[in-house]
């Protein structure tokens, strides 16, 4: 019996090791203290955070082996971990020096024993355009590059079964005007959206764009940064 | 050659707890998110250590046990994990005589061959097999071991959701033969349903309640190819068990059962109850 007790003892003071990450918000749409203050630093492109949609979550005793598995993950970055159980949802935020690896994100839910659905990313870079495409890129930080689409724009093609306006027909003109807006004024974007590889192996893998940030160095009023369209 | 050093690279983790824990009464082991009184489909993530404390109580009549089990539980991979089950016999009376110690240790593999992932949600099936070694003396009075390896091969299906849990589980056990003496062998089935009454989000504590029933049928045994008369039956167990976890890293669950049907052979007690508290943390 002293030597179960003793054990137990040792065994308990081994296992704290790594409390349960409660993290702040993982990453949203809104504007944090962090951006505010990176954006005085002079913010650089970079991943932000991802959100995952995983199913298979149905008790936090046994999602608690994801949380295991995406510490691990090479951007993961330390004590940001969040879950929306109910949802299905897994936030966290990015390390700023790492690209973003979909395919190490899906190996580590398989690890884990889940199935991820899908990615949303949170991603700081300049627009570039090229053959008519729009990308946001990660360069200098790192060479990657997201091809930018929305949803929306791609269905219409689909119903009208035809391009009009070329490559860029994949976005909505509004947005199209946004963006080179951004890329004449040499600024930073963030945009949100859902993240998928490409079908061709080499293309880069591309963004459902959701929302559009463009971000600025702060002006004396104190606004540092605008929503695309304000 | 690469697959059997990928393996063994993979247990590597397991070998200096896995000395730890055949010592007796030292370091107990973690096991997963199951029914209490059966084993259910859940194995543990890639390269994952669980540990379980579990103690154990049951009244047969005359005969009284409790135990301690210590488990250790690890992944080899998402799909495949690996337990080892050392029992520590506080007490064992019957007829007036006690006897405590080491007990059979047990070890098992589970295989998760179907797994079916909903929104907040799992469907499961896995296969198990173990064997019981003889560690407990069975020169003790009463005897601590059956004196012989004993055999399992089962199979268990789980639903898992954010309100709803169901489990059922067929374990076959084969008696290994001790000198003249064999046991009967045994069908075990198991079912459980279970409720989530609040649905809380991660961080935060979380209670499911379950209603587990057990059938157990045993042959006789045997002596030198005789059956002995005394010996086999059926039983059904029924009762309540729960599922708290205080945080996403441990879990504290127990529950009591009475048996609501019996039929055995000859002169043998009847049980009356069996109780089990347990808990369970991984890293």
């Amino acid at each position: 019996m002293v030597h179960f007790v003793t054990m137990s003892l040792i065994i308990l003071l081994l296992g704290q090791g790594a409390p349960v990450s409660v993290a702040a918000e993982g990453p949203s749409s809104e504007k944090t203290q962090d951006d505010t203050q990176g954006e005085k630093r002079g913010l650089k492109p970079r991943i932000q955070g991802l959100t995952l949609r995983v199913d298979g979550l149905a008790c936090p005793f046994c999602a608690y082996g994801l949380e295991k598995k995406v510490q691990h993950l090479k951007g993961y970055e330390l004590d940001s971990y969040s879950v929306k159980i109910n949802r299905g949802e897994v936030s966290f935020r990015w390390k700023p020096d790492r690209p973003l690896d979909l395919v190490a994100v899906k190996e580590t839910v398989d690890k884990a024993g889940y199935t991820l659905r899908g990615v949303r990313v949170t991603a700081v870079g300049k627009i570039v355009k090229e053959d008519g495409k729009y990308f946001l890129s990660l360069n200098p930080s790192f060479d990657q590059h997201f091809y930018l689409y929305e949803k929306s724009a791609l269905e219409r093609i689909k119903v009208e079964g035809r391009r009009k306006e070329g490559a860029g027909a994949v976005l909505t003109e509004t947005s199209r005007k946004q963006l080179d807006l951004i890329m004449a004024d040499g600024r930073l974007a963030r945009v949100t959206g859902a993240v998928h590889a490409h079908e061709k192996k080499d293309a880069s893998p591309a963004i459902d764009m959701q929302r559009l940030d463009i971000l600025s160095p702060e002006r004396p009023s104190g606004k540092s940064d605008e929503r695309a369209g304000d | 050659m690469r697959h059997l050093m990928n393996t063994l690279t993979r247990l590597a983790p397991l070998l200096p707890v896995g000395v730890l824990i055949l010592a007796p009464g030292l370091i107990p082991a973690a096991f997963a998110h199951e029914p209490v009184f059966s084993l259910g489909p859940e194995t543990i993530w890639d390269q994952g250590l669980g540990v379980e404390w579990e103690f154990e109580f049951e009244d047969e009549g005359d005969e009284r046990t409790s135990a301690l089990h210590y488990e250790l539980l690890y992944g080899v991979t998402t799909d495949l994990s690996l337990s080892l089950e050392v029992p520590h016999v506080l007490a064992r009376e019957d007829l007036g005589e006690t006897s405590q110690g080491l007990g059979d240790i047990e070890l098992r593999t589970k295989y998760q061959f179907f797994r079916q992932d909903l929104l907040g949600a799992q469907h499961k099936i896995t296969g198990i097999a173990g064997v019981k070694f003889p560690t407990g003396d069975e020169d003790e009075t009463p005897a601590l071991g059956s004196g012989a390896p004993d055999y399992l091969l089962g199979v268990s299906y789980g639903y898992e959701s954010r309100t709803w849990y169901q489990f059922l589980t067929a374990r076959y056990r084969l008696g290994g033969e001790s000198g003249d003496r064999e046991p009967g062998d045994r069908v075990l089935l198991d079912g459980a349903i279970g409720y989530r009454p609040l649905q809380r989000e991660y961080t935060e504590w979380d209670l499911v309640v379950l209603l587990e029933a057990n059938a157990e049928f045993s042959a006789k045994d045997r002596i030198s190819r005789a059956t002995l008369a005394d010996t086999g039956g059926e039983r059904v167990w029924l009762g309540p068990s729960a599922l708290f976890s205080p945080n996403p890293r441990w879990m504290i669950k127990g529950g009591v059962q009475i048996p609501v049907y019996q039929h055995l052979n000859g002169n043998q007690e009847e049980a009356e109850v069996r109780a089990v508290f347990a808990v369970e943390t991984h890293f």
